[in-house]
């Protein structure tokens, strides 16, 4: 029979991270709630893990809360493991509380000891175990501290059947309350929807509280309505029991025997706080670290890329040496692969560069401050701070960011969400952005960098605003995002937290950008043995370049933009293809700068040109993932269309606006 | 909780030191930057003086360097009257200084490396390189701020509750 093993808890304790180390696997881990929008699977020996959404109850308020509760509820994991918050336990004792009422086995990780202990917070654990009956392992799992216990007991509590009983006894509520649930479960007596038969006590406490599922449950069965009748009628007139004051009353009851806090510690949250959020200096000093990110990952991967570009360039020379000049192969490889896939490929240092310095940002903690900054003024301009958490996603690739609007309660704030996330620059756009930045402003590419990016936040912001106030109108929900302590970013998880973004940058270019490529170079060589301008390649760029002519864009820039409908990537995989042939001792950049331009463009206009092409690669469907992922998540046609066909207008007129005070017209 | 009273103003002197330092620094970007660029800096083209003098990349810095100027020199104020917000925001300029300065040092190795790799053996580029654009104020500024976090570390000789 196969042992499961559910992982639940409140969101922003270290779920994650105890999955990991339990499981070895590498789930994303942040420092900041919300990482967890689906569940996530791993295996401990023979033990299937299941890596829950972070929670503050079980009630299904939000899709990401109702994952959670169905797990629990029907796939009846064996054992329930509830990671517990120690630097804030009596919050986190209330979703503890509610997985005791299931009276399922159940071990309790009491994580963040280190952070805990910094605050100057004493826990008696033994006490705590005592009083809530049930197993607890004290851990500091981003040390690895207290893992090793945990497994243990986790192991102990499937073989132990007498210590598995003795964490399922429920814990006792005040004498009236009691008496009611045992009546209720009386009045209950067989209509038990049947997944919920050895729930009863859960499902009589839910009846209590007015629960709307287990009503939709319970009228499912005959004479179901009756049972909730008379509950009703037992409940003296009340619909809902104050179920959540007697919780919290005995809460603080076992807090008050258990916890001590000694007054007065300062820690280093509080004082960086005091900077970090200020009302003034708070957005700057976001912005000032933004642009610190693009500077490093800018200058810091140059080597790097220099690197695989001298590699790859040595490897063409080896290829020119060893084949004939005129075999099909050697255009293929040289053009195609070491031009086209391998354009793309040199980038892959910087990738993995952003992505650290990102990484690291996160796990610091600092990113949820960034988030709580721009709620700040976006609540002031109508908008749901949640909003921003997702479009920080949105800088790794927007198709796990625009899954994670899942979170948002509000349906018109959950879709306006959705919608304004694909002006968020991720990943994928930065080897257009860099290439191009590169030769047009040498000194400044980082900030020019930056200058994309915080383009993307304002754009995304205004369509927000947009969208709230003449589509989806109402009143924006408060936002409620809960700030972790600042912590030192391990080595090991910022690694992997890397690792983890850069791996799908590697494997899309593995798979998409590498069949795109493969497409470009027959599509550049058909007919066979034509010059590029001839091909197939150059009649599909110049089929649509009349759009783009009053952008003043060649049929190459046309291909470009075309194609990078599939993945951003193959902008850059393109350009590299179709000028392969060409040499310039400046590199790819000046060839791609001399080849976007119609002709006619005056060299002073260049920068304006390349600039706006930059803006209409930012605003664009960023690829045809994230519109499946759009249309996945909203599933509505029409909003998937609007998706699409407002990043194009907007990039449009904004890169016309650009041209236009650039002087490209004059 | 506050700040010791005898140890306010030796936080007052670091922040004011710090910050004096900063809009030099700050200064001295601006001037780079050169009044006679057009506003426009983003529409000109390569070859322009505008490249030559990277308007762009002193003016971000000079930017950079202006708002910790502000974050250190608001702390003055603060630190006076020794609350908790003051002695916030000294820690908080110093790391945002020791970032800034590991930046460019970390900059200053990749450019290394990457000259090296590119096999550039012009003396006078490498020259150029070490003793102008390679070793900038901010990295001295930025090693200097260490000090900072060391008050951080004997906070309890500086807090009181």
């Amino acid at each position: 029979m196969s042992k499961t093993l559910a992982l639940i808890g409140n969101p922003n304790v270290g779920k994650t991270v105890v999955f990991n180390e339990l499981t070895g696997e590498m789930g994303h881990v942040a420092n900041w709630p919300g990482v967890t929008v689906e569940k996530k699977e791993g295996k401990m020996d023979d033990i299937n893990v299941v890596d829950l959404p972070g929670v503050y109850c079980l009630s299904p308020a939000a899709i990401d809360e109702l994952i959670a509760r169905n797990f629990i509820i029907k796939d009846n994991p064996n054992v329930i493991v509830d990671i517990l918050d120690a630097t804030n336990l009596e919050r986190n004792l209330y979703l503890a509380f509610l997985l005791k009422e299931l009276e399922v086995p159940i071990v309790f990780v009491l994580n963040l000891m280190d952070a805990a202990k910094d605050r100057g917070i004493k826990i008696d654990v033994q006490k705590l175990s005592e009083l809530i009956n049930a197993p607890i392992v004290p851990t500091a799992a981003i040390k690895g501290e207290g893992i090793d216990e945990a497994r243990e007991m986790i192991k102990k509590i499937f073989e132990d059947k007498k210590l598995a009983e003795k964490s399922t006894r429920p814990i006792k509520y005040s004498k009236e309350l009691e008496d009611k649930i045992n009546q209720t479960m009386e009045i209950l007596g067989e209509y038990t929807p049947k997944f919920l038969t050895e729930k009863r006590r859960w499902v009589a406490i839910k009846l209590l509280e007015g629960d709307k599922e287990v009503q939709k449950e319970l009228t499912s069965i005959s004479n179901g309505s009756k049972v909730i009748e008379e509950v009703k009628n037992f409940c003296t007139g009340t619909e809902e029991f104050d179920l959540a004051g007697e919780r919290y009353n005995k809460i603080g009851e076992i807090i008050k025997q258990t916890y001590i806090r000694k007054k007065d510690v300062v820690t280093i949250s509080d004082i960086l706080d005091k900077v970090f959020l200020h009302k003034y200096f708070g957005i700057p000093i976001f912005l000032l670290i933004m642009w610190g990110m693009f500077e490093f990952t800018f200058r810091v991967s140059a080597p790097l890329v220099t690197l695989v570009e001298y590699l790859l360039g040595l490897a063409g020379q080896v290829f020119e040496a060893i084949w004939p000049e005129d075999a099909w192969y050697l255009s293929f490889v040289n053009d195609g692969l070491i031009g086209g896939f391998g354009a793309v490929l040199g980038f892959v240092p910087l990738i993995f560069m952003m992505y650290l310095v990102l990484s690291f940002l996160e796990d610091s903690g600092y990113l949820s401050r960034a988030a709580f900054n721009m709620d700040r003024l976006m609540y002031k301009l109508g908008l749901h701070g949640r909003s921003f958490v997702s479009m920080i996603l949105g800088f790794g690739c927007n198709i796990p960011a625009v899954m994670s609007c899942r979170a948002i309660e509000s349906e018109e704030d959950r879709l306006t969400t959705i919608l304004v996330n694909q002006n968020i620059s991720c990943g994928a756009r930065l080897p257009v952005y860099i290439l191009l930045g590169a030769f047009m402003w040498p000194g400044a590419t980082g900030t020019i960098v930056f200058s994309l990016y915080l383009l993307g936040i304002v754009i995304a912001i205004l369509m927000a605003l947009f969208f709230r106030k003449v589509i989806f109108k109402g009143e924006a929900a408060p936002f409620m995002l809960e700030l972790g302590d600042y912590r030192m970013p391990t080595a090991k998880y910022t690694g992997i937290h890397m690792w983890e973004r850069g791996r799908e940058f590697i494997k899309k270019a593995g798979l998409i950008i590498f069949t795109v490529v493969v497409l470009l170079w027959l599509l550049q060589n058909l007919p066979w043995g034509t010059e590029p301008e001839n091909s197939a390649l150059a009649f599909i760029g110049k089929l649509f370049q009349p759009l783009f002519a009053p952008l003043n864009w060649s049929w190459i820039a046309a291909v470009g933009i075309i194609f990078g409908f599939l993945a951003k990537e193959v902008v850059v995989a393109a350009f590299g293809l179709i000028l392969s042939g060409q040499e310039d001792p400046e590199g790819l950049g000046s060839l791609v700068v001399g080849a976007l331009p119609a002709v006619g463009v005056a060299a002073a206009a260049l920068p304006a040109l390349v600039y706006g092409y930059l803006v209409f690669v930012l605003l664009y469907t960023p690829c045809i993932a994230h519109l499946g992922a759009v249309y996945k998540e909203t599933g509505s046609k029409k909003w998937t269309l609007v998706s699409a066909t407002y990043g194009i207008a907007l990039g449009y007129i904004l890169a016309l606006i650009i041209n236009l005070i650039g002087g490209v017209y004059f | 909780m506050e700040i010791v009273e005898q140890k306010r103003s030796r936080l007052i002197i670091i922040a004011l030191v710090f910050g004096l330092i900063y809009l030099f620094n700050t200064i001295m970007e601006f001037i780079h930057i050169g009044l006679e660029e057009p506003l426009f800096f983003l529409f000109s083209s390569p070859g322009d003086a505008v490249f030559e003098t990277a308007y762009l990349d002193h003016f971000a810095k000079a930017l950079v360097s202006l708002l910790i100027t502000a974050v250190f020199l608001y702390s003055i104020p603060q630190l006076k009257k020794g609350t908790l917000e003051g002695f916030g925001f000294i820690i908080g300029a110093g790391i945002l200084a020791i970032g800034i300065g590991f930046l460019f040092i970390a900059e200053w190795i990749a450019n290394v490396i990457d000259f090296a790799i590119q096999g550039l053996s012009d003396l006078a580029v490498w020259e150029d390189f070490v003793f102008t654009d390679g070793i900038r104020i901010e990295w001295f500024i930025g090693i200097g701020s260490i000090s900072i976090l060391l008050i951080w570390k004997n906070r309890e000789n500086y807090l009181i509750s």
